[in-house]
């Protein structure tokens, strides 16, 4: 346990004193925010959702844990370049709990991001903030950090250098959060992109947070993002003690 | 008993080569073990099976007379590793980078403060403690790096090419320190190293190449055995090389200069009539290398 504890701290201090990140996490949705949602806010007509913008929050909340839990996953790799990640695999420590570590603390990153992000809609008139001590909010933020966490792990494990960042950006975050019901809803889409978005645990994570600020609970969501965050975690698992994983980790 | 014993171990990353082929050695209490090697022996993954991070295809490595596979989480309490590029992090403190590390190895607070002091005092790098790692210069991110490994007090302490790329005032203060280890306390030493005055120092070394163990001897053992003198020439082209081989019945090309083992010194008269311009000392461990690396 505190092993575990003086990881996720170390992680935390780590990825809390980068300034410069946490506001360039923020400017990303709140480009969406202003300009996107702006935008659409003039031409579409979502039912059932007040305005686009009421739309829009939850997914911009979701999107702000999504890269955010991604990018403090793949600290996994930073530590593999700098040799950092050689203590851990050599401590005595089961690897199991080194793993759930990493992934409580990148879902704590995403959380306190998420928390922040919504303190400014909640400035901006976007969320009430009674929302902030609404518990369906709270748990979901929690399920979509430790997902948004749990995907960083499973591409971390993949991916050998800092340097494949871009590649995952684009082929792996990017496709996630489009193809889900962050910024339109799937009703009505052709059966292909509607199969993708409905497998999509990322559209689920969007789903649960849209219903918690509608003061509403998506059990089957739920279900299917926990099954998810165990299956990944079980992937990150065997994926990252790969035996060819390790000694490129080694090697470094 | 010995603390530590490799039993025939072989390892491959694929079916076409084999990484090491039936490796057998042991280490005893106390040991000072180099295992030296050129590039791409097999030197770091022996390092990977001995730390348990990779399982041997055949084989088993016994630690306390007990296979390392079964008691894993003991035998990495037990053993600490210093490697070429120091896994510190770079961003944090001395004190904090040697916590997180004690804290791996589920030492309490105050175990923790002692053994970093007097690590730390030992070194005389006290005043490095709040300092962050990336103020360090490499020497002194070395030493802390061993007073990392340090911090649990191994049984074995595995240092693969622990003074690489450090000036010579750095080298001799890290050796004085593992000097002053050696004689404190019991600690097993296994050291890669490609420097020889470095390996001098062992015990016990191990010569190993394409995956293969060579020999197993003492320094002296292996300097005893081998020539008692190298006549070196620069730039000796290849018909004169043939003419002095084919007399002393060895030789050896290192880039432009070629070396030749002698234990005649009647010998000397008859390769002076061939060329003048050699220079005559007496074998050391790097010839030693060479002969049996490039043999």
């Amino acid at each position: 346990m505190r092993i575990a504890l003086s990881i996720i701290l170390r992680d935390l201090k780590k990825n809390l004193s980068q300034k410069a990140r946490l506001v360039a996490s923020m400017i990303r949705p709140l480009l969406w925010l202003f300009i996107i949602g702006s935008g659409f806010n003039q031409i579409v007509d979502i039912q059932n959702s007040g305005n686009y913008f009421s739309f829009l929050i939850p997914g911009l909340i979701c999107m702000t844990a999504l890269f955010t839990g991604v990018v403090s996953s793949m600290s996994i790799v930073y530590d593999k370049e700098f040799g950092f990640i050689r203590l851990l695999y050599l401590s005595p420590s089961p690897f199991i709990i080194i793993i759930i570590a990493k992934m409580v603390s990148a879902a704590m990153i995403a959380i306190i991001h998420m928390l922040i992000f919504s303190i400014i809609a909640i400035l901006f008139g976007f969320l009430d903030i009674a929302t902030l001590h609404n518990p369906l909010f709270l748990i979901s933020i929690m399920i979509v950090g430790l997902l948004s966490s749990i995907i960083g792990l499973i591409i971390s494990a993949f991916s050998g250098t800092v340097e494949n960042f871009a590649t995952t950006m684009n082929f792996i975050i990017f496709p996630l959060f489009f193809l889900s019901e962050s910024l339109y809803p799937s009703d009505g889409l052709h059966v292909i992109f509607k199969s993708f978005i409905d497998i999509n645990p990322f559209s689920h994570a969007v789903i649960i947070m849209r219903e918690s600020l509608n003061n509403q609970f998506d059990f089957s969501s739920f279900l299917y993002i926990s099954f998810c965050i165990v299956l990944g975690l079980i992937i990150s698992f065997y994926a990252h003690s790969r035996e060819s994983n390790i000694i490129n980790k080694i090697s470094k | 008993m010995s603390i530590l014993s490799v039993s025939d171990i072989s390892k491959s990353y694929d079916k076409k080569k084999l990484a090491v082929e039936n490796l057998s050695f042991e280490l005893n209490e106390g040991d000072f073990f180099g295992f030296l090697g050129p590039n791409g022996a097999g030197k770091s993954t022996t390092i990977s099976l001995l730390s348990s991070l990779i399982t041997p295809d055949k084989g088993k490595i016994y630690f306390q007379g007990e296979n390392i596979i079964n008691i894993r989480k003991k035998y990495l309490s037990d053993v600490g590793f210093i490697f070429q590029d120091p896994p510190l992090d770079r961003n944090a403190t001395v004190k904090s980078n040697l916590i997180f590390a004690g804290t791996l190895y589920n030492l309490n607070k105050t175990q923790i403060e002692n053994n970093y002091l007097r690590l730390l005092k030992k070194f005389e790098l006290l005043h490095l403690l709040e300092k962050k790692v990336l103020k360090l210069s490499g020497g002194e991110k070395r030493i802390i790096d061993i007073c990392r490994a340090l911090i649990h007090q191994p049984k074995i302490l595995f240092m693969d090419e622990p003074t690489t790329g450090l000036d010579p005032v750095n080298r001799a203060r890290i050796w004085d320190f593992i000097n002053n280890l050696r004689n404190k306390s019991k600690v097993t030493i296994f050291l890669t190293t490609h420097y020889m005055d470095e390996a001098s120092k062992c015990s016990k070394i191990c010569f190993i190449k394409n995956g293969n163990i060579i020999k197993v001897d003492s320094p002296n053992k292996f300097l005893k055995d081998s020539f008692e003198l190298v006549i070196e020439f620069s730039e000796l082209d290849d018909k004169l090389y043939n003419q002095i081989k084919k007399l002393l019945n060895n030789g050896l090309k290192v880039g432009n200069n070629s070396i030749f083992g002698l234990n005649d010194e009647s010998l000397l008269s008859q390769i002076r009539k061939i060329s003048s311009e050699y220079a005559v000392r007496k074998t050391n461990l790097n010839d030693v290398f060479l002969w049996l690396t490039n043999n």
